[in-house]
C-alpha cells in the first residue's frame, strides 16, 4: 500500500499521509479517496491536482460572467478541487512559492496546547541531558 | 423561467439558513467543512437568485418596449384588428407581477460576497488548517446604507432655491473578521472594513431643470495579520522586511511574531465583491518573505 | 494483493529487543492465522521499511520525527483511522494494543470488524510516572479514552490478574476481560552459544529501562557486593537515550561501574545468549501504582524460566501470579537494595539450589507460560468472534 500522492494546503505544502487507494486517470499516480473525484460522465477517478487545473482552464475559456457557470461548476466551485485548481494557478502565474513541511502534525483531539506541552521530551523525568528524541523509547513495555 | 429554480432554492434552504439570509449578520466557529456545509446552498441559491433577477428584468423590459408598439399598433390597426387591444394590455398587464417577483427575490437576496468572497476563503485557508480546527468568522452582509452604520452625514444647503444642494453621507461596515490556528501553529487574522461614501447633489441644469445624482465610493480595507511561531519560523528582522515598505506592521513577542500588512481598494459599485485574490496575495508576500526556523541563512 | 482481514495496531516499534515487541510478534501471527491475512500498524524509524510483506502479512510503519509523545500519539490515531477506515468493510477482526491506536479503530463508522482491545499498560497510569508535569485534567482525558476503548471493545485480553482486577475496579465489564499470561518459548541453555566474552560468573537483567522496572535499587544492591568483585552484572536494555544515559551516570556515582557489562538496544536472539550463560536472572520491580495498581505480565521473568534460569523478583502481586518463592523463583520485599543483595549471594552460594529452582521455572513455563498457549487462548477469543 502505497501512500497518498497528493500534497495538502495552499501557503505551505506537506504531505497527506493517508494510505492511497485508486489511481489517478490522468496522471497515474496513486491518491487516497478524499483527493480523488468521479467526473460526471467519467467512469475512472481523477485527482483534485489534475481535476481542479482541468476546471481552472475551462473557467478560463469561458466568459467569467456568472451566468455561464453551469451546475457542475457550481458543484467544483465550491469544492476543495477548486482550491486546487486556484493553487495550480497561483504558484503558475505568479512568483508565490510555498514552504514544503512534509509531515505536519495534525492536530484533531480534545488535546489542547496545554496537554500537549508536558509531552516534549524535555518535560521528561530524569532527563537533565536530553538529547534527541528517541523514537525506541516507548513506555509500553510488560 | 429561472425564477421558478431560483424559489425552489430558497425553498430547500434550512430554516437557519434562511434566517442568515434574513439579517445577513452571525457570528460563526465552526470548522471549515461545517461553514462550507452551511454556505454551500445559499451560495447556489444566491447565483440562481441573481440569475433570475435579471431575466425578470429582462422581461420587464421586453414588455415595456412592446408595450410602447403595441400602443402605435393600436392607433393604427384598432379598427381591422380589435384583438390587439387585449393582447397589448395582457402585454403590459405582465410587467407587474415580473416586476413584484423581481423585487420580492431582491427582499431575500444576500450579498455577492458572501459566494464570491466568503466561501473561497474559507475554502482556501481551510486547506491549510487541521480538519478539527474551527474558523472563527463574524460576518455582516446586511446593507451597506443602513443607518445603523452611519458614520458621520453632512449638508451643503445654500438656502431654499439655491443650487447645488449637496449631501455626503460616510458609511462604515466592518463586515468580515476572521480568526483561526493554521496547521504550522500560525495564528491567522483577515478583516475587511469598508467605508461608503455616498454623494448625493441636486442641481439646477442649463435648461433650468432640478436635477439629482448620486453617487457612491467605496473603500475596501483589507487587513491580513499572521502570528508566526518563533518555533517554526526564523525571527525576521526589519532590514529582512524592507521590501514591505511602510505597509507592514511588525511586532515581536515571546513566542510569535506578528506581521500585519494593509491594503485599500477603491471601487464605485456598492455591490461590488471583494476578489480573494486580494487577500491571498497579501497572505502569500507574508509568508514569502519569512523562513521555516533553520533555513534562515541557508 | 487482497485486502488483509485483520489488523493488529500497536503505537510500539517493532520490531526492538524488547518484551512488548516479542508480545506483539505472537499476538499478531496468532490473529492473522486465524483471519488468514492481516495488516500490521506500528512505529517504525528510518532503519526499517515503512511497507513489509511476509507472506500473508503486512507491516506498515509510521516513520515520526515527532518528540512530543501525545502528538506522535495522535498522528498514529490518524494513521490507524486513514488504514481502518479503508478496510472497514474487509477486515473481519481488529485488535489494538493502546487507547491511541484503539479510539481510532473504534471512531470508523459503519464499520463491519469486532474489536479486541489488549491491555498491557494504561498509559493514564504509565505516562506521570515519565512526564512529572502531567496535569489531572491531562491524565482525566486519557482515562476518557481508555475508558472508551474498554467499554466499546468486543473484547478485553490483559496479560495478569492484577490488570483485570484494575479494569474491573475501573468500571470495565469483567465478563469480556480474559486473562492470557505472557509466554515464552522453552529453550535448552545448552544448546546456546555463551557469549565469548562472557565473564566466569555473571546476573542479568534484561528488558526495558523504565523507572518502575527497579534499576536503581539493583545498582544499590551492587553496591553491596563489591566485595566479589568477579562477580559482573550484565545488562541488556533498551529505553530513551536520556534514561540510559542517566543509569550510567548513576552507576559511575555509585562506583559500580567496573561490575557493569552494557548491552544497549541489543536484538533477542543476542537476549538469549546472554541469558543462557548468567547464573541468576534479577527483576527488581518496584513497589509503585504501574506494577501494583496496574499490574503487568514482566516477559524477562516468563523467558527466564522457560530458559531455567531462577529469578530473583520483587514480591508483589503481580509476580506471584508467576514465580512461587523458594520453588520456581526467589522473591524479596521490592525497594530493598540490601535484601536483594542477600539474595543474590545466597543463591550464588548454593548452585544446586540454583539449578533446582531453575528448573522448576522451567517446568511451569512449559505447563502454563507458552506461546503456544498464549495463542490458543487468544485463537479462541478470536473464532468466537468471527463466527
Amino acid at each position: 500500500m502505497e501512500n497518498c500522492n497528493m500534497k495538502r494546503g495552499f501557503f505551505f505544502l506537506r504531505d497527506c499521509d493517508h494510505p492511497a487507494h485508486q489511481s489517478c486517470a490522468s496522471c497515474g499516480k496513486a491518491f487516497c479517496n478524499e483527493h480523488l473525484r468521479i467526473k460526471p460522465g467519467a467512469s475512472a477517478p481523477f485527482c483534485l491536482d489534475c481535476l481542479g487545473k482541468t476546471m481552472q482552464q475551462t473557467n478560463q475559456n469561458k466568459d467569467k460572467k456568472v451566468s455561464t457557470r453551469d451546475d457542475y461548476y457550481d458543484d467544483y466551485y465550491y469544492d476543495t478541487a477548486w482550491c486546487y485548481g486556484y493553487r495550480s494557478n497561483y504558484y503558475t502565474s505568479g512568483s508565490y512559492k510555498p514552504w514544503y513541511f512534509g509531515t505536519v502534525d495534525a492536530d484533531g483531539s480534545e488535546f489542547n496546547d496545554q496537554d500537549i506541552r508536558v509531552f516534549e521530551p524535555s518535560a521528561e523525568i530524569e532527563d537533565p541531558d536530553a538529547e534527541a528524541f528517541d523514537p525506541d523509547a516507548n513506555v509500553f513495555d510488560s | 423561467m429561472k425564477f421558478l429554480g431560483a424559489i425552489s432554492k430558497y425553498q430547500k434552504l434550512s430554516p437557519e439558513q434562511r434566517s442568515f439570509i434574513g439579517n445577513a449578520q452571525r457570528k460563526f466557529c465552526s470548522t471549515p467543512a461545517e461553514l462550507l456545509e452551511f454556505f454551500k446552498p445559499m451560495a447556489v441559491y444566491d447565483k440562481s437568485c441573481d440569475e433570475a433577477r435579471a431575466q425578470l428584468l429582462n422581461f420587464v423590459i421586453l414588455c415595456g418596449v412592446l408595450s410602447f408598439l403595441g400602443l402605435i399598433a393600436i392607433g393604427v390597426l384598432s379598427e381591422d384588428m380589435p384583438m390587439v387591444i387585449p393582447i397589448v394590455g395582457i402585454i403590459f398587464l405582465m410587467i407587474f407581477p415580473a416586476l413584484i417577483l423581481r423585487w420580492r427575490l431582491g427582499r431575500v437576496d444576500i450579498h455577492n460576497n458572501l459566494r464570491e468572497f466568503v466561501v473561497p476563503m474559507v475554502n482556501l485557508i481551510g486547506q491549510d488548517t487541521a480538519a478539527e480546527q474551527k474558523i472563527n468568522l463574524e460576518l455582516d452582509l446586511s446593507g451597506k446604507k443602513l443607518e445603523g452604520k452611519l458614520r458621520t452625514r453632512t449638508k451643503d444647503d445654500p438656502g431654499w432655491l439655491a443650487y447645488p444642494k449637496t449631501t455626503t453621507s460616510i458609511y462604515d461596515d466592518p463586515w468580515f473578521r476572521m480568526t483561526t490556528d493554521l496547521v504550522d501553529g500560525s495564528k491567522l487574522m483577515l478583516t475587511i472594513d469598508d467605508q461608503i461614501t455616498t454623494i448625493d447633489r441636486t442641481y439646477k441644469s442649463i435648461s433650468g431643470k432640478i436635477k439629482s445624482k448620486s453617487k457612491a465610493k467605496v473603500k475596501h480595507m483589507i487587513r491580513a495579520s499572521l502570528a508566526l511561531k518563533h518555533k517554526k519560523y526564523a525571527i525576521a528582522s526589519q532590514n529582512d522586511l524592507q521590501s514591505f515598505g511602510h505597509e507592514l506592521k511588525l511586532k515581536d513577542g515571546a513566542n510569535r511574531q506578528v506581521f500585519c500588512l494593509k491594503q485599500t481598494v477603491k471601487t464605485d459599485d456598492i455591490d461590488a465583491f471583494v476578489d480573494p485574490q486580494l487577500c491571498v496575495a497579501l497572505l502569500g508576500r507574508i509568508f514569502m518573505n519569512v523562513q521555516p526556523a533553520g533555513q534562515k541563512g541557508s | 494483493m487482497l485486502a488483509p482481514k485483520s489488523l493488529y495496531a500497536a503505537f510500539d516499534t517493532y520490531p526492538a529487543p524488547k518484551g512488548a515487541a516479542v508480545h506483539i510478534r505472537e499476538f499478531a501471527q496468532t490473529l492473522f492465522v486465524q483471519t488468514g491475512s492481516g495488516l500490521l500498524l506500528v512505529l517504525g524509524d528510518e532503519a526499517l521499511p515503512s511497507w513489509q510483506i511476509e507472506g500473508s502479512m503486512q507491516i506498515r510503519r509510521l516513520a515520526s520525527n515527532e518528540p512530543n509523545y501525545l502528538k506522535r500519539a495522535m498522528q498514529f490515531g490518524e494513521f490507524v483511522y486513514a488504514h481502518a477506515e479503508m478496510l472497514r468493510n474487509d477486515l473481519q477482526i481488529a485488535h489494538f494494543r493502546d487507547p491511541w491506536s484503539g479510539i481510532p479503530l473504534l471512531d470508523v463508522k459503519e464499520r463491519q470488524y469486532k474489536t479486541v482491545y489488549e491491555v498491557n499498560a494504561l498509559p493514564s497510569i504509565e505516562l506521570p510516572t515519565r512526564y512529572a508535569s502531567i496535569s489531572g485534567r491531562t491524565c482525566d482525558k486519557i482515562r476518557t479514552l481508555e475508558q472508551r476503548c474498554w467499554q466499546e471493545a468486543d473484547r478485553i485480553v490483559c496479560p495478569s490478574q492484577v490488570i483485570k482486577n484494575c479494569l474491573v475496579e475501573l468500571g470495565a465489564n469483567a465478563d469480556k476481560i480474559t486473562v492470557i499470561p505472557n509466554g515464552a518459548r522453552l529453550v535448552d541453555p545448552a544448546q546456546i552459544n555463551i557469549p565469548a566474552d562472557a565473564p566466569g560468573e555473571y546476573l542479568i537483567y534484561f528488558g526495558a529501562a523504565q523507572n518502575w522496572q527497579g534499576i536503581e535499587v539493583l545498582f544499590k544492591a551492587m553496591t553491596f557486593l563489591r566485595d566479589m568483585p568477579e562477580l559482573k552484572l550484565v545488562l541488556c536494555v533498551s529505553g530513551s537515550k536520556p534514561r540510559l544515559k542517566y543509569l550510567q551516570k548513576l552507576a559511575w556515582r555509585l562506583g559500580i561501574e567496573q561490575q557493569l557489562i552494557w548491552h544497549l538496544k541489543v536484538s533477542q536472539a543476542i537476549v538469549s545468549d546472554w541469558l543462557a550463560g548468567a547464573a541468576i536472572s534479577v527483576a527488581p520491580l518496584i513497589e509503585c501504582s504501574r506494577n501494583l495498581t496496574q499490574g503487568c505480565c514482566p516477559i524477562k521473568i516468563v523467558e527466564s524460566m522457560a530458559m531455567a534460569k531462577p529469578v530473583i523478583a520483587s514480591d508483589l502481586p503481580v509476580v506471584r501470579e508467576l514465580l512461587e518463592h523458594n520453588h520456581t523463583g526467589w522473591l524479596i520485599r521490592p525497594d530493598r537494595p540490601s535484601e536483594l543483595a542477600r539474595a543474590i549471594r545466597i543463591l550464588l552460594a548454593h548452585p544446586e539450589e540454583r539449578r533446582k529452582i531453575g528448573e522448576n521455572a522451567q517446568k511451569k513455563a512449559a505447563k502454563s507460560f507458552t506461546w503456544e498457549a498464549s495463542a490458543a487462548a487468544l485463537a479462541t477469543i478470536y473464532q468466537q468472534l468471527i463466527t
